[in-house]
């Protein structure tokens, strides 16, 4: 595998098909550049982790991902620091090509996102399951609109959205899993949901032993558990649920 | 006539001669308003309630969002028509041509037959409204809207335009300055109607607008099913149905509020439909939107009281050149409330069919929980389909369930319900009406049947 654990000041990165590749950007050791553009080009394949662990001022963030025909890409998008510009992810899908986004949010005090995605399925056989999941205690806020742009073009592309939040305290969010659908012979499914422990789950949890707090944890924990699955590597899934565990 | 309507594609394309037009114009002015409210002898703060909304009208741009509306010739549209003067006290005294157009739109059979009372309108005005004798004994008011301002103003005056703002957006500031017509439903504390109550409103005459307002008052522990139908001929020329409907459900009262929407394909229809529901209570709408050239509908219950709860079952079809952009609003304002939303849509030979919702929990909606489904068929490679649902949760303790799909039908049922003998159009619109089977049961048989037979029409000629 390629790894590009740090990723450098490009504005631009290219991969070819061959080797897949393993691209991480952790802005608490990485320049956080507000744009970057990524071409995977016919039958390219790679893995991409960014990681918004250190509070960064910045104009923009924006990440622009053009997935070539046969290509495929496994995005992680990991939020533990609030960022206070708008957050745009744009994917154009071409023909036969594969996305999986998975995004978390940890949020506490007042952290903020305000995040506009579009997955915009261009060919035919294109694919794409997006996965969005958020904790936000205390006043933490997150607004996320998911665009699923399906063109008449992109005949027969399988594609779904799920988010799903747990909020504490006076959190807030808002969601729109959005289905623009101009082809006809297409799968295509969202959902949005909250989540949270039924009473009888905490009360078998405390009567275990654990605390209010301890049970918090363990429900973040489980979160960040589903975000590292499919992680291509065993030992950044170590790191990176390490990191989530001290951010929580 | 009969020549002309072989060139209308419409179920309900027939059409009367509109002399009465010759005394109309067409734009809106303030001089208009003014003799609208003069004509009907209204009360002052009504005068001044449209002349305060004539102002928001033209200060207010167009939507921003949604379809595109700049076709719209404001300026075209006839605001106000009389066909008749004054009300009808039997069908009877209704003028042959107008009569003929509801006989064959089956109301005064329904009437007959089914239902606790009917109102029906025709251009701007009621022609003909009745309450059967054994729920007017109750104390049930069912009653042309321009009569209920009249002999009930104590009733009307504290709850008109209240849940529809004038300041809501410009076609509810259009309305409140034009309004005409409309039901006046006022269910006392503890009445249960079990036949629905029924109102249809016809335009007929060329470029026609029609505002016709509806406002129900169901009291406490009351029950109650109104259905509202609306349809008009097409002429190749915009018309504009901008109706109002408030609904006001009081503790621990049921209301459902049906309705067919078949305006014809020339028709921009841009209604506005909000109910306010109490402590305990329960608001259902179950809606079907067929005809139009665009349509933006969005249902909007406010659940202001504790253990509060509202269904919204909905239909949309749209087809060729039409644009069906509707949907569901919900706003959680207290304890313990609920909410299901159920959509369905079609899109057929490069029609459009868009779902907005909106669902809002408020800080204060402890407990709130909410279930959306909607579902999306989409029959050619020339349609298009949008699910746009805004959820708002600003209280961690809301259950929030939503859940869609898109897709085409099912080869292989088409394929048996051929290999049975079905020609292709007839199988696609058997599984079409299977598929909104979950709201058309909802509806009384009569209008179960007229959604159903509405899809088939829609689906002549469909390749599936």
């Amino acid at each position: 595998m390629n790894n590009f654990l740090e990723l450098k000041a490009e504005e631009e990165i290219k991969l070819a098909g061959g080797r897949p590749s393993l691209l991480i950007e952790r802005w608490s050791q990485s320049p956080a550049l507000a744009k970057r553009k990524f071409f995977l080009e016919a039958g390219a394949e790679a893995s991409y982790l960014l990681i918004v662990d250190k509070p960064v001022e910045i104009d923009a963030l924006e990440r622009r991902w053009l997935v070539g025909p046969g290509a495929k890409v496994n995005l992680y998008y990991l939020f533990l620091e609030p960022l206070k510009t708008e957050i745009k992810f744009i994917h154009d899908i071409g023909a036969g090509a594969i996305v999986n986004s998975n995004s978390l949010f940890l949020g506490n005090d007042n952290d903020d996102w305000h995040i506009q995605a579009y997955y915009n399925f261009q060919d035919k056989d294109s694919f794409g399951r997006v996965k969005v999941e958020a904790s936000l205690r205390e006043q933490a806020h997150l607004d996320y609109a998911a665009n699923m742009n399906v063109s008449p073009a992109a005949q027969k592309s399988d594609t779904r959205v799920d988010m799903r939040l747990y909020l504490e305290g006076k959190a807030r969010g808002q969601v729109i899993p959005g289905l623009n659908i101009a082809a006809n012979d297409v799968k295509a499914g969202h959902s949005a949901s909250t989540f949270k422990l039924a009473p009888e789950d905490l009360f078998y949890l405390q009567s275990r032993g654990l605390s209010p707090a301890d049970i918090k944890k363990m429900l973040s924990l489980s979160l960040a558990k589903n975000f590292i699955q499919g992680f291509p590597d065993e030992a950044l899934s170590k790191e990176v649920l390490d990191l989530i565990s001290v951010n929580l | 006539m009969a020549e002309d309507l072989k060139s209308h594609d419409s179920l309900w394309d027939d059409y009367n001669q509109a002399d009465y037009m010759a005394q109309t114009k067409s734009g809106l002015d303030e001089a208009l308003v003014r003799r609208i409210s003069a004509e009907k002898e209204e009360p002052a703060w009504m005068l001044a309630k449209r002349l305060e909304s004539l102002k928001i009208f033209q200060e207010k741009a167009l939507p921003a969002w949604g379809p595109d509306l700049s076709r719209l010739n404001l300026d075209k549209i006839t605001y106000y028509a009389k066909a008749m003067e004054g009300q009808a006290q039997s069908w009877e005294d209704v003028p042959a041509d107008i009569k003929n157009t509801f006989d064959k739109l089956g109301i005064p059979k329904a009437e007959q037959e089914v239902l606790a009372g009917v109102g029906a309108q025709y251009e701007s005005t009621v022609v003909y409204h009745n309450l059967k004798a054994e729920f007017k004994r109750q104390g049930v008011i069912f009653e042309d809207m321009d009569l209920a301002l009249k002999k009930h103003p104590e009733l009307v005056e504290p709850y008109f335009m209240r849940a529809m703002p004038n300041t809501l957006h410009k076609f509810a500031a259009l309305h409140g300055a034009v309004w005409s017509g409309g039901t006046f439903l006022y269910i006392p504390a503890g009445v249960k109607i079990k036949e629905p109550l029924q109102a249809y409103f016809r335009m007929n005459a060329k470029g026609m607008g029609q505002f016709e307002h509806t406002l129900i008052i169901v009291e406490s522990g009351a029950q109650a099913h109104y259905i509202e139908g609306c349809s008009a001929p097409r002429y190749g020329v915009d018309s504009l149905h901008a109706g109002g409907v408030e609904i006001y459900v009081k503790e621990g009262a049921r209301f459902r509020y049906s309705s067919v929407e078949s305006w014809s394909k020339d028709a921009y229809n841009l209604n506005t439909k909000r109910a306010i529901v109490e402590k305990k209570a329960h608001m259902e709408w179950v809606g079907g939107n067929f005809g139009s050239n665009v349509t933006m509908l969005y249902p909007c219950s406010i659940l202001v009281g504790e253990g509060a709860s509202a269904d919204h079952l909905g239909v949309a079809f749209a087809n060729e050149g039409q644009t069906q952009d509707t949907g569901a609003k919900v706003i959680h304002a207290a304890k313990d409330t609920s909410s299901n939303i159920v959509m369905k849509s079609i899109s057929k030979g490069g029609g459009k069919a868009i779902y907005r919702g909106l669902v809002e929990v408020g800080p204060q909606a402890e407990g709130a929980a909410v279930s959306v489904k909607c579902d999306a068929l989409i029959l050619d490679e020339l349609s298009v389909s949008d699910t746009i649902p805004v959820m708002k949760i600003n209280n961690p303790s809301a259950t929030i369930a939503h859940e869609a799909s898109a897709g085409k039908i099912n080869e292989e049922d088409l394929f048996y319900l051929r290999s049975r003998g079905l020609k292709e159009a007839e199988a696609a619109a058997m599984l079409v009406n299977g598929f909104i089977e979950p709201i058309t049961k909802e509806l009384p048989l009569e209008y179960s049947v007229e959604m159903n037979r509405m899809v088939e029409l829609e689906m002549e000629n469909s390749v599936g």
